[in-house]
C-alpha cells in the first residue's frame, strides 16, 4: 500500500490546482478556487498537548525527513543550520506551551492490541499501510492527545484530509495506544540525598473514599521500613501516605498491585498507577507503567473505615515475577520528593526567552497565515517584517525569486517545487482559476479526500492487492460483496441526494456486515460531493405513481412480495433488525431511504448489470415475474408495490415467513389476548387478535378501546426477550387511533367538552372480562351503579378479504342524568346516511335503541349518544370499518 | 490469615483420611431433586406455583400464561402432562387457590380466574384490585403471595428502575382482600424476589441487592414498617397512605451501617436475614416454609428461600429477639435447572420450585425449569438451628455429634461483616471483624453446643464454618458447614 498518493503530484501540470493546494492565498491576495474543496492547516491550539518539541523541532528544520510527503513548507532552509536550529527550538518551545484544556475520562485506559486490530480493520490501514510500519512514539508526547485527535479529526483541522471512522473515546484510546505504544518510559528523579526507608504520614477521619491528604494535618510522621499502614497504631478511621523513591534497575514496563482493605491508590510521579479507592474488603487492583532506569518518586495513599485494614502492594518487571514491593530499592528524602506532580525531568520545561523568541518567530514566518493557536482562532493574513507579500496577479516578475526560487532564500516559505511545477504555477500566475468540469472537480475530490483508496468508480481505485485482505465481514457467505466497500460508479443516480449527503457528512452504515468503517466528512463536503455526483452521473427522476396502485394494496401486495411466500427477500435480507433466514445481507426497511426509485427498479430488473457480481438473483428474468399470481403478474406494478411497502421503513409490518424468534403471535381459528405495555394503548393493554387479521388493543386504564388495526396481531419479542423493556407497537397495518379519555361522562351543559380526566380518578373502575367460545373478551367494568359490557366481535365484509368490527356495548344498572357515551371524534365528522358516520378515516355503522338520537357536535368535534336515565338495559351496536 | 488457612487445610486433610473408603454424603442422598421434562413448545418461564384442589400443579409463566401439569408427584417427572389453563396475561408472579377460584398477581392487577363451563380452560377474568399504577417500566413487577390467616393478599411491588418510584405504590407493599380492597401496608421496597409467609401467616419477601440493599436479604414486612429504600416515600402523601400508616419515616443516611439507621429511624426493620452475595447467592427470590410435619425431614416451620442467579434453595433459622426475627441461613440445595423464583411447598411436603433466566442469568443453564426436591428418608447431618445467646451462639445439629470434634476449637473458625447501606448500587463486604470462640460445650442431649463468643458484633452478619465437627454415628462433616447469622439485638438471658 506504501504512503498515499498525493494530490500535489498528481496535478503536476496544472499550476492552478497547485496554487489552491499549496494554500497560496493564505499570504498572496488572489482568488480562491471556488471549484475545488477548501484546503486548511491545523488548528495548533494543542499542539504541547499531542507533539514532543523534538518532532516539532526535527519537523521544522525538514518536513519531508520527518513526515514524507508532506506540503509543508521549510521555513528555516535560507538559514546557517546553526541558526536554523536555534529557531527551530524556540518554535518548539512556543508551541509546547499550547496546550488542550480537554479534561480526559480518567476510567479510560488504552489497550494496543485492541487498537491494532481497529487499526486494521476500520480503514486506517487504507490509507496509512499497516499501523506496525509508523513510527509515531517520537511524534505523539502521549496517547491521550493523538487519541482526541483521531476521536474527530476535523475538531483541529476543519479542511483537513483526514476523516473521522467514528471512533469513540476508548476505541480513539486503543488506537492511539497501538500508535504510540505506551509512550516514552518515565525518566527518573533521582534524587541526590535520599535514605533508607520510606517517609510516612498519618491521618485520623471517617471517609469513604480517599481524601486530599494534603489538605489534612498528619498525627504522626517519619520514617519507617515498610509500606504497612499499621504504623497508623489504629485500627478504624485512618489514613497514611508513604512516599519515596524506588529504584529500577532495567528500563521496561513495570506492573504494580495492591490488595487493600479498604481503599488505596499508588502513584509514580504524577502518573496514578493502581487506584483501588473506595471501602472494600481484600480488593486488589494493578496497573501498569514504563519506566526508565533510575530513582522514580513514588506515593502511596491507603484508608481504612472499619474492620480489616491491610494493604499489601507488589510488583513485577523485566526479568523477575509478582513479589512484594519492599527491601533496599525503597528510599526516601521528602525535601526532594515532588510529591503527586510531574518532577522536573519529567516536566518540560520552558525557558522564558526561547517561548518569546518561538512566539516572534511564528509571527515573523507568517505560521499564522495557516496556522490558528487559539481554539477556533483566527488566522492572519501576514504583514511581516518585509510588509505584506505581493498578490498573486504581480507574482509574474517574483519567478525564482522569493517563495519560488529554486533554493531556499532566507526566511522565505520554501516548498521544493519541480522546475516543471514552477512553470505550471507562472503560467496560472495573474489568470483566475479555471473553471472545472463537474467530472473534473469530482475526480479531484476522489483523489485528494483519498475516496480511490477503498472504492472503485469507472475503472478507477478500489483496494490494491495488498490491501485487499485487510477488508474483512462477519457474513463470509456473502462473499466480496460483504467486505469490500461498494463501487461508486453512477452513485449519484443511486442514492437519494439526502441519503448521499448523509452518508459523505456522518460516515452513516447501513453494512452492518462490513468490517471497514465509511469515514465522515463534514456536512460541507459532503454538499459539495453530493452536487457533483448528480451532476456527473444525472439520476432520473420516476414515480411510483404512474401504476396506479391504491396505497392499501400497494401495501398489502408488497409486504406479500417480500415474505417468504413471495420474492422471498427475506431468506437473504434482515428487515428492520430481525435476522433473515439465511445470510444476513442489507436491511430491507433501509432501502427507501437510500434508492432512488428509478435506480432501484433497474436494479430489481437486473441486479448484474448495476452491480457486476452480486449474489441478488433476478426476481424479473427478461422482465417477467416469477410471481405470475400477484398482481396479475404486473412487473411494473409488482415493483411499484415493492418500494411503497419499503417506503414504511422500520414501520412497515413484518413480512410474512419472517420469525421475530417466534414471537410473532399468530391467530387462527380463536381470538387471542396479550396483555403487555403496548404503544398507544398504555400500561394496561390488553391487545386483542380476531380471527380475519383484525385487531384492537383495549385500554384498561381508560376502559376504551385505543387502537384498531389489520394484519399481523402483536409481535411479543420485546416482551419475551431480556428483561422486555418498553412499549411493543402493533404488528399489522392500517392502524387507526381512537380518542382518549373515557368512555362516558355526565355532561350538564350540552356544549361542554368531553372531559380529560383519567377514568379510574373519576370513578371507572375495571372488571376484568370473560372470553366466549372462541376465546373473545367481553370487557366489563363500572361507573357508580352503571354496570358495563364492551364486546367486540370480527365481521367479514363486502368480497373483499378484510374484516370488520363490530361492538356491543350493554349499559345496566341506574344511569345518572345527563350521561352521554361517545361514539368517537373528527374534526369533521360526516353523516354518510341516517346510521352511518365518517369519522376521518374511520366509519361507523351505528344501530341504536328506538327512539335514541346521535348527538352531532360540531364546535366539540364529537359524535354522542345519550343515555335515557330510564333505562335499565341499554345497548349500543356499531361495526367499525377502517 | 495465614493461621487460618493452614487450620482449613487441615482439617480438609482429616476429612479425607476419615472418608477414604466411603463417598462424601451428597445433597442427592436426603434431598433428591427431580426436574420435571417441559415438552417441546412450552416456554415455562415460571412465575407463580399453586396446587388445584384436583392434585394438578398449576404453574404460571412470565409470558402470562398458567399451565395445568397433571401427574406431578410421581416419583419421576416422567409422565406429567402440561395443560395450557389460561394465556395473554401480564407477567403473573403469583398463584393462590381460594374459595374456588384461582387468584394470579399480574403486573398490572390481583385478578380471579375460573373455568366456568368446565372444559379445561379459563374463560372468566375478574380485577379484585388493580389499585396501584404501573408507568410501563420493565422493573415494575409485581408478586403477590397467598393469604394470610385474614384472607390478605401480600404484594411487593418493584420500585420504577433500580432508584425511584413514579406511580403510587411503586416500591411498596400492599394488602389485598378477597373483596378487593387494598391496604398500603409497607414502604421501603426494592426488587422483590419473591414473597411468602411463614407458619404463623406473617410475611416475608426477598429484596435484591442494588441501591439500599448491600446484599440480598430476607425481609419481614409489617405493616407501617420502612423496609429500607427511600424511593417511594412520596406516596406517605396520599391520604389513603397517611391515614392508615401516619407520616413518612426520615430518609436514612446513605453510607451509613443498618444497625445505625435501624437505632436513629424506629419504623426502619433492618432485614432479618442478610444473605451474603457471592457465598450463598446473588439473587435471592422465592420463599416457602416447612409446614408438612415432618415430611420434608427436620427442618420444621424454618423458610426455604430460592436463589435465581446461582440456581440454589438455601434454608433460614428465624428467631424472635426482644419483638424482631433475626437469624441463620444455610445452604440447602444447589443444582436446580434454571434461575429459581418461584417455590412452594406442597401438601405432600416436597417442595416445587420454578425457574427463569430470561433478562438475569441463572447457573443452572436451561432458559427455564421445573424442579421438585423431595425429601429421601434419611436425615442429613445439618445445624438445625443457630440460636443467639447473650454470650455467643448455640448450634443444634440435626443429629448427635462426636464430642471431641465438637468440643474442639479448631472445629471452628468465625469472622464478621456487614454491608454499606447507601443510595448506590450494592456494597462490598465492609468492617470485617474476627470473634474469638472462647469455649464449646457440649450439651447432655449430645447435640447442641453452645459457642462462647468474644466480640458479637450487632448488624454483622456472623460466618461460621463448623468444617471440624462430626456426627456421633457415621462421623460424618457437616453437608453444609457454613452458617451465616444475622444480628441486630441481644438477648439478655
Amino acid at each position: 500500500m506504501g504512503a498515499p498518493a498525493s494530490p500535489l503530484f498528481d496535478h503536476s501540470g496544472d499550476g492552478g490546482v497547485l496554487i489552491h493546494e499549496l494554500n497560496c492565498v493564505a499570504c498572496h491576495e488572489g482568488k480562491v478556487n471556488a471549484f475545488l474543496p477548501p484546503v486548511g492547516a491545523p488548528n495548533l491550539s494543542e499542539a504541547g498537548s499531542r507533539l514532543t518539541p523534538n518532532w516539532i523541532r526535527a519537523f521544522l528544520i525538514n518536513p519531508e525527513k520527518v513526515s514524507p510527503g508532506s506540503s509543508h513548507p521549510v521555513l528555516l532552509g535560507g538559514l546557517s543550520p546553526s541558526e536554523a536550529k536555534v529557531r527551530a527550538e524556540a518554535l518548539a518551545q512556543y508551541l509546547s506551551m499550547l496546550k488542550s484544556t480537554r479534561v480526559p475520562e480518567e476510567s479510560l485506559r488504552g489497550n494496543a492490541e485492541t487498537g491494532q486490530q481497529l487499526f486494521d480493520q476500520v480503514g486506517c490501514v487504507a490509507c496509512h499501510g499497516q499501523a506496525a510500519g509508523m513510527n509515531l512514539q517520537a511524534k505523539y508526547s502521549n496517547t491521550q492527545g493523538l487519541a482526541d485527535l483521531l476521536e474527530n479529526p476535523r475538531r483541529l483541522n476543519l479542511h483537513g484530509r483526514m476523516p473521522s471512522l467514528g471512533l469513540n473515546a476508548q476505541e480513539a484510546l486503543d488506537v492511539a495506544s497501538a500508535l504510540v505504544k505506551g509512550g516514552p518510559p518515565r525518566l527518573p528523579d533521582n534524587p541526590k540525598n535520599d535514605r533508607p526507608g520510606v517517609y510516612y504520614q498519618t491521618y485520623a477521619g471517617d471517609w469513604d473514599r480517599l481524601p486530599d491528604f494534603d489538605k489534612l494535618k498528619p498525627f504522626k510522621k517519619g520514617v519507617v521500613d515498610n509500606l504497612s499502614p499499621t504504623i497508623a497504631g489504629l485500627e478504624d478511621y485512618f489514613g497514611v501516605r508513604h512516599s519515596g523513591f524506588l529504584l529500577i534497575d532495567k528500563s521496561g514496563e513495570y506492573e504494580f498491585s495492591t490488595n487493600s482493605d479498604d481503599g488505596s491508590r499508588f502513584y509514580v510521579g504524577e502518573q496514578l498507577v493502581v487506584n483501588n479507592d473506595g471501602v472494600h474488603g481484600g480488593v486488589t487492583k494493578k496497573g501498569t507503567i514504563s519506566l526508565a532506569s533510575g530513582k522514580h518518586a513514588f506515593t502511596l495513599l491507603f484508608f481504612d473505615k472499619e474492620g480489616g485494614e491491610h494493604n499489601h502492594v507488589r510488583w513485577s518487571g523485566p526479568g523477575f515475577s509478582e513479589k512484594a514491593l519492599e527491601g533496599d530499592i525503597l528510599t526516601q528524602s521528602p525535601d526532594e520528593h515532588p510529591g503527586i506532580r510531574p518532577s522536573k525531568k519529567n516536566r518540560f520545561i520552558a525557558e522564558f526567552d526561547k517561548v518569546k523568541l518561538g512566539k516572534q518567530l511564528f509571527s515573523e514566518l507568517n505560521c499564522a497565515a495557516c496556522h490558528a493557536v487559539e481554539p477556533n482562532g483566527k488566522l492572519h493574513r501576514p504583514e511581516g517584517i518585509l510588509g505584506p507579500p505581493p498578490a498573486l496577479v504581480e507574482m509574474k516578475e517574483a519567478l525564482g525569486r522569493g517563495c519560488l526560487s529554486s533554493t531556499p532564500i532566507d526566511i522565505a516559505p520554501h516548498f521544493r517545487l519541480t522546475l516543471n511545477q514552477t512553470k505550471d504555477i507562472a503560467v496560472a500566475l495573474g489568470k483566475s482559476p479555471a473553471k472545472l468540469k463537474p467530472a473534473e472537480v469530482l475526480n479531484h475530490a476522489l483523489v485528494a479526500y483519498q475516496c480511490y483508496a477503498c472504492h472503485k468508480r469507472s475503472g478507477i481505485g478500489g483496494p490494491t492487492d495488498e490491501g485487499d485482505s485487510y477488508f474483512l465481514t462477519t457474513q463470509q457467505a456473502m462473499g466480496p460483496e460483504g467486505r469490500l466497500p461498494p463501487h461508486l460508479s453512477g452513485v449519484g443516480a443511486k442514492l437519494k441526494s439526502n441519503w448521499l449527503k448523509e452518508v459523505i457528512a456522518k460516515g452513516t452504515k447501513v453494512r452492518p456486515y462490513m468490517m471497514t468503517r465509511m469515514p465522515s466528512y463534514g456536512p460541507e463536503l459532503a454538499a459539495r460531493l453530493t452536487e457533483s455526483f448528480i451532476e456527473v452521473d444525472k439520476p432520473k427522476e420516476t414515480s411510483t405513481l404512474v401504476t396506479k396502485l391504491s396505497r392499501r394494496e400497494a401495501l398489502k401486495k408488497g409486504r406479500e412480495l417480500i415474505g417468504s411466500k413471495g420474492m422471498a427477500c427475506v431468506s437473504c435480507h434482515t428487515f428492520a433488525g430481525i435476522p433473515s433466514l439465511g445470510v444476513q445481507g442489507m436491511d430491507l426497511t433501509v432501502m427507501s431511504k437510500r434508492l432512488r426509485f428509478d435506480w432501484l427498479s433497474r436494479y430489481l430488473l437486473d441486479p448484474t448489470s448495476l452491480r457486476p457480481g452480486t449474489r441478488m438473483p433476478s426476481f424479473w428474468p427478461q422482465g417477467k415475474s416469477t410471481k405470475p399470481d400477484v398482481l396479475d403478474g404486473d412487473t411494473s406494478k409488482q415493483i411499484a408495490a415493492i418500494h411503497q411497502y419499503l417506503s414504511l421503513g422500520e414501520k412497515a409490518p413484518i413480512p410474512s415467513g419472517l420469525a421475530r424468534s417466534g414471537m410473532q403471535l399468530s391467530v387462527d381459528e380463536e381470538a387471542r389476548l396479550y396483555r403487555n405495555f403496548i404503544d398507544g394503548a398504555g400500561s394496561r393493554a390488553i391487545g386483542v387478535g380476531y380471527p380475519g387479521e383484525v385487531n384492537l388493543a383495549w385500554d384498561a386504564n381508560h376502559l376504551r378501546p385505543a387502537l384498531f388495526w389489520h394484519g399481523p396481531f402483536m409481535d411479543a419479542s420485546r416482551h419475551w426477550s431480556g428483561r422486555g423493556q418498553g412499549f411493543q407497537a402493533p404488528d399489522g397495518f392500517n392502524r387507526l387511533t381512537l380518542p382518549d379519555g373515557p368512555p362516558f361522562a355526565n355532561l350538564n351543559d350540552p356544549l361542554a367538552p368531553w372531559p380529560k380526566l383519567d377514568a379510574r380518578a373519576v370513578g371507572f373502575r375495571f372488571g376484568g372480562y370473560l372470553l366466549d367460545k372462541q376465546r373473545r373478551p367481553t370487557f366489563r367494568y363500572s361507573f357508580g351503579d352503571l354496570k358495563v359490557e364492551d364486546f367486540f366481535k370480527e365481521r367479514r365484509h363486502g368480497d373483499d378479504e378484510d374484516f370488520a368490527l363490530d361492538r356491543i356495548v350493554t349499559i345496566k344498572g341506574k344511569v345518572s342524568d345527563d350521561l352521554f357515551f361517545r361514539i368517537g371524534v373528527d374534526s369533521s365528522p360526516q353523516q354518510l346516511s341516517e346510521n352511518i358516520f365518517k369519522l376521518g378515516d374511520l366509519i361507523v355503522h351505528l344501530s341504536l335503541p328506538r327512539g335514541t338520537k346521535v348527538l352531532t357536535r360540531v364546535e366539540q368535534r364529537d359524535l354522542l349518544v345519550p343515555v335515557p336515565s330510564d333505562a335499565k338495559k341499554f345497548v349500543i351496536k356499531q361495526t367499525f370499518e377502517w | 490469615m495465614s493461621k487460618v488457612f493452614k487450620t482449613l487445610a487441615a482439617i480438609s486433610f482429616s476429612t479425607l483420611v476419615t472418608f477414604g473408603q466411603n463417598a462424601t454424603p451428597t445433597e442427592e442422598d436426603y434431598y433428591k431433586l427431580i426436574k420435571i421434562p417441559i415438552p417441546e413448545g412450552i416456554v415455562l418461564e415460571a412465575g407463580g406455583l399453586e396446587v388445584m384442589p384436583n392434585k394438578k400443579l398449576a404453574v404460571s409463566t412470565r409470558r402470562g400464561d398458567v399451565y395445568m401439569v397433571e401427574n406431578a408427584f410421581e416419583d419421576t417427572g416422567d409422565n406429567a402432562k402440561f395443560t395450557l389453563w389460561a394465556e395473554g396475561l401480564h407477567e403473573v408472579l403469583g398463584l393462590s387457590f381460594a374459595d374456588g377460584w384461582l387468584y394470579a398477581t399480574q403486573r398490572p392487577e390481583v385478578t380471579r380466574i375460573k373455568d366456568l363451563d368446565g372444559d379445561g380452560r379459563a374463560d372468566l377474568f375478574e380485577t379484585v384490585s388493580d389499585a396501584w399504577e404501573i408507568s410501563g417500566d420493565y422493573h415494575e413487577y409485581a408478586f403477590g403471595s397467598k393469604f394470610d390467616k385474614e384472607g390478605n393478599m401480600w404484594v411487593v411491588l418493584c420500585l420504577t428502575g433500580s432508584f425511584s418510584s413514579k406511580v403510587p405504590y411503586r416500591g411498596w407493599c400492599v394488602r389485598v382482600s378477597k373483596d378487593g380492597k387494598m391496604i398500603p401496608t409497607a414502604s421501603g421496597i426494592r426488587s422483590p424476589g419473591g414473597i411468602g409467609l411463614n407458619a404463623l401467616g406473617e410475611a416475608f419477601y426477598c429484596d435484591n441487592q442494588g441501591p439500599w440493599n448491600g446484599t440480598s436479604a430476607l425481609k419481614h414486612l409489617t405493616p407501617g414498617s420502612f423496609q429500607g429504600h427511600p424511593g417511594g416515600f412520596g406516596w406517605y402523601d396520599l391520604d389513603a397512605t397517611k391515614k392508615a400508616l401516619g407520616d413518612k419515616p426520615a430518609v436514612p443516611v446513605s453510607g451509613s451501617r443498618f444497625h445505625k439507621e435501624m437505632e436513629r429511624l424506629p419504623k426502619y426493620r433492618p432485614p432479618a436475614i442478610l444473605i451474603p452475595h457471592g457465598k450463598l447467592g446473588n439473587s435471592a427470590s422465592g420463599i416457602a416454609c416447612d409446614e408438612s410435619g415432618g415430611k420434608f425431614g427436620p427442618f420444621k416451620e424454618q423458610l426455604f428461600v430460592s436463589d435465581q442467579t446461582h440456581s440454589v434453595v438455601n434454608r433460614c433459622f428465624l428467631e424472635k429477639v426482644n419483638g424482631f426475627y433475626q437469624g441463620a441461613c444455610f445452604p440447602f440445595r444447589k443444582g436446580f435447572g434454571s434461575g429459581n423464583v418461584p417455590l412452594m411447598q406442597c401438601p405432600d411436603g416436597s417442595l416445587y420450585s420454578g425457574g427463569t433466566d430470561r433478562g438475569w442469568g441463572a447457573r443452572g443453564g436451561s432458559r427455564h425449569a421445573l424442579d421438585r426436591v423431595v425429601w429421601t428418608g434419611k436425615t442429613p447431618f445439618e445445624i438445625l438451628e443457630m440460636r443467639i445467646r447473650p454470650k455467643g451462639f448455640e448450634l443444634e445439629f440435626t443429629k448427635p455429634v462426636d464430642r471431641k470434634s465438637a468440643t474442639n476449637l479448631s472445629s471452628y473458625t468465625m469472622k464478621t461483616y456487614t454491608y454499606i447501606f447507601q443510595s448506590k448500587y450494592g456494597s462490598p463486604e465492609v468492617d470485617h471483624t474476627t470473634p474469638t470462640i472462647k469455649s464449646a460445650t457440649l450439651a447432655k442431649d449430645g447435640k447442641t453446643v453452645t459457642l462462647e463468643v468474644e466480640g458479637l458484633q450487632i448488624g454483622h452478619v456472623h460466618d461460621l464454618q463448623s468444617s471440624g465437627v462430626r456426627s456421633k454415628e457415621e462421623s460424618h462433616p457437616l453437608l453444609h458447614p457454613g452458617a451465616y447469622y444475622t444480628l441486630w439485638h441481644l438477648p439478655k438471658s
